[in-house]
């Protein structure tokens, strides 16, 4: 998670939004990142794919901003939101 | 039986082939020094942690394997961080290891305790906090798969206390991490790439680190010359290629003779190899090789487009693509007019210096006084600064590794440290560190790890008294002010170096210098050389920083001789 958020700073890219979820038993974890109007966007996944601790980097043109503020509203659904898990 | 995890960890190294290792012992790594006393590794004994930072580079640097370095938690650890912030702008193979406050204490302020996960992060290719013993058996070789694999680069592995004190019995140790080999750049690429400089009327070769680093200069070299494209060089890549090559034109960039970067003006076709396109060649990279069509071979895809969009993109390994470009390039292309071309700008823009007899410690002089004393095989080490560049546009080198210097980050108190280094991993080598007297100043304490070892490393100081390339700067870009740029009270070098068990000599600007120096550098063992140099000396051509390449300024009351001479 460090590896990833420390990426954005140091590397000037635009970050809005990181949702984190653990996948299985917890050995990995699922990362949505809310990267809007970023023009690198190549980069960033270039950037993000040559970290050893990140296995796969794809592109979720379904999922928008609002999706992610969903889980900032505290309805029930926020915790099983649909369409997030990979 | 049982190990301990400092145990376990010097096995590691072992089984990795480590048999030198640079650091300083202290609290939280007391275990792991414990267990080296009964070891066949030899430790070298640095006298600041950035020192043995900077000596297990120079052993990288020189070998092309990893090297490692070891501190304590704390200011041991924080005292490294420039050296492996180094590694990784440079791509230098570097495993780091550091002890750290017992797990028990993390995050209680303890006594030298900091985090080093966390400052190592940004800076490493990947950093590890080793939570118990046994996980050092998948860490280490891990380290050592990440530092030299794709890519070469540092690899933090910070190890608390209490984990190397642990005890394990260990069933079965796992293979040495080694190198693994890069994903196959795929055929049509390389069949695209092939067709495009066929077609090409100006094509030229760009350079870079990663040309060494791949071992691919033969491959370079013949591409250039079947294709007749003219080859420009990195200060990383210096060493790749030898200067009297007719298709070399040397260096480019900021320091770059005005012909290299005119000629990239002309160029229609621009082949990046193992190059990152950094600020310092590129000059302003809007305007960088303005006509071309530029294809880029880079091991790391993530270089590929970071700084130009590119017509061609190759990921692989350049001595593997190379070979399979020339496979597809069976004729020789004929280019007179670009080759003429080429050789005309050479000729047209030499470096500029004074006659030797009325300046005979003009720096330019000085350098071809060392490449005619010491072995085509010498090493060089540089510190950052003046002498840097001038190294870089004089000297000849023409093996590769026999380079050494800090590019990426521009680490002021690099060359001394490396040197001991290169040293130590090439025995038998004349080793020599040219410097400044800035820079020699900022890791001044090794000279007590040089007289120690005792070897063939000469420390030649080019001595303006100032910070000369800020001196510069601040005469070409910021009207004279020449703020904190002069040291008013300069110490005595020779003496220094005497104080410290070594030889110590400044060259008799009245005398015969080079002459004197040449002496000096048949020598056997170590010494320091203060050389005296005008303090108005300007490294030239330079291109403003942030200015386009083909607005260099040159020093037009200098005298211009040939480079090569």
């Amino acid at each position: 998670m460090s590896h990833v958020t420390g990426l954005f700073a140091r590397r000037g890219f635009n970050l809005d939004a990181i949702l984190c979820v653990p996948l299985g038993d917890g050995q990995a974890s699922c990362i949505h990142l809310l990267v809007p109007g970023e023009p690198r966007i190549e980069q960033v996944e270039r950037q993000l794919a040559r970290l050893y601790d990140v296995l796969e980097v794809r592109r979720r043109p379904d999922l928008t901003a609002a999706d992610f503020a969903r889980f900032l509203t505290p309805a029930p659904t926020a915790c099983h939101p649909p369409g997030i898990r990979d | 039986m049982k190990s301990s995890g400092a145990q376990i960890l010097r096995h590691l190294l072992e089984r990795q082939g480590i048999t030198t290792l640079a650091g300083i012992p202290g609290g939280a790594i007391l275990p792991f020094y414990d267990a080296l006393h009964d070891s066949g590794i030899r430790h070298i004994l640095a006298r600041h942690e950035q020192g043995a930072g900077f000596i297990a580079q120079g052993m990288a640097r020189a070998t092309g394997r990893a090297a490692v370095c070891v501190a304590t938690s704390g200011p041991g650890a924080t005292n490294l961080l420039t050296a492996i912030a180094d590694a990784r702008l440079d791509s230098i193979p570097l495993v780091a290891i550091t002890g750290q406050v017992p797990c028990a204490l993390i995050g209680t302020d303890a006594f030298q305790e900091v985090d080093t996960y966390g400052l190592t992060l940004p800076i490493t290719k990947h950093n590890f906090l080793v939570r118990s013993a046994a996980e050092l058996l998948d860490i280490v070789p891990l380290a050592f798969e990440l530092a030299q694999s794709g890519r070469p680069g540092p690899v933090a592995i910070d190890v608390p206390k209490d984990v190397l004190q642990a005890e394990l019995t260990v069933a079965r140790w796992p293979e040495p991490g080694r190198p693994i080999p890069p994903a196959r750049c795929p055929d049509p690429a390389i069949d695209a790439l092939a067709q495009a400089l066929r077609q090409a009327r100006r094509p030229v070769l760009y350079l870079g680190g990663g040309v060494i680093g791949a071992g691919a200069e033969t491959w370079v070299r013949r591409l250039a010359h079947q294709l007749q494209a003219p080859m420009v060089s990195t200060l990383m890549a210096l060493g790749a290629v030898p200067p009297d090559d007719p298709l070399h034109l040397g260096m480019l960039g900021m320091h770059g003779r005005k012909g290299t970067n005119l000629l990239l003006e002309e160029a229609d076709f621009l082949f990046a190899i193992g190059a990152r396109f950094d600020d310092r060649a590129t000059g302003r990279a809007v305007e960088f090789c303005p006509r071309a069509t530029i294809a880029h071979l880079d091991i790391d895809p993530a270089e590929i487009g970071k700084i130009k969009s590119v017509a061609h993109a190759l990921a692989g390994d350049a001595a593997d693509v190379l070979r399979r470009l020339l496979d597809r390039l069976p004729v020789p292309v004929s280019r007179p007019a670009w080759v003429a071309r080429a050789a005309e700008l050479r000729a047209a823009h030499p470096l500029h210096r004074p006659p030797r007899a009325e300046d005979p410690l003009h720096p330019l002089h000085l350098i071809a006084a060392i490449a005619g004393a010491v072995p085509a095989d010498a090493i060089l080490t540089t510190d950052v600064g003046q002498h840097q560049m001038w190294v870089a546009q004089a000297y000849p080198f023409r093996q590769v590794r026999t380079f050494l210097t800090s590019g990426g980050l521009g680490t002021m108190g690099f060359g001394l440290p490396a040197a001991i280094g290169a040293s130590l991993a090439c025995p038998g080598r004349r080793v020599a560190c040219v410097s400044g007297d800035g820079s020699i100043l900022m890791n001044l304490q090794e000279l007590a790890t040089l007289a120690e070892l005792d070897l063939p490393v000469a420390v030649l100081v080019f001595n303006n008294a100032h910070l000369g390339l800020v001196r510069q700067q601040q005469e070409l870009f910021y009207g004279g002010r020449y703020a904190a740029s002069r040291f008013h009270a300069a110490p005595d070098l020779a003496a220094v170096a005497r104080a410290f068990g070594l030889r110590g000599h400044r060259l008799d600007p009245d005398g015969d210098p080079l002459a004197e120096l040449s002496d000096l550098l048949q020598r056997p063992g170590p010494c320091l050389i203060d050389i005296p140099i005008h303090d108005a000396a300007n490294v030239y051509p330079m291109v403003p920083p942030g200015a386009a390449n083909h607005r260099a300024l040159t020093a037009p009351e200098l005298v211009a001789v040939s480079a090569h001479a």
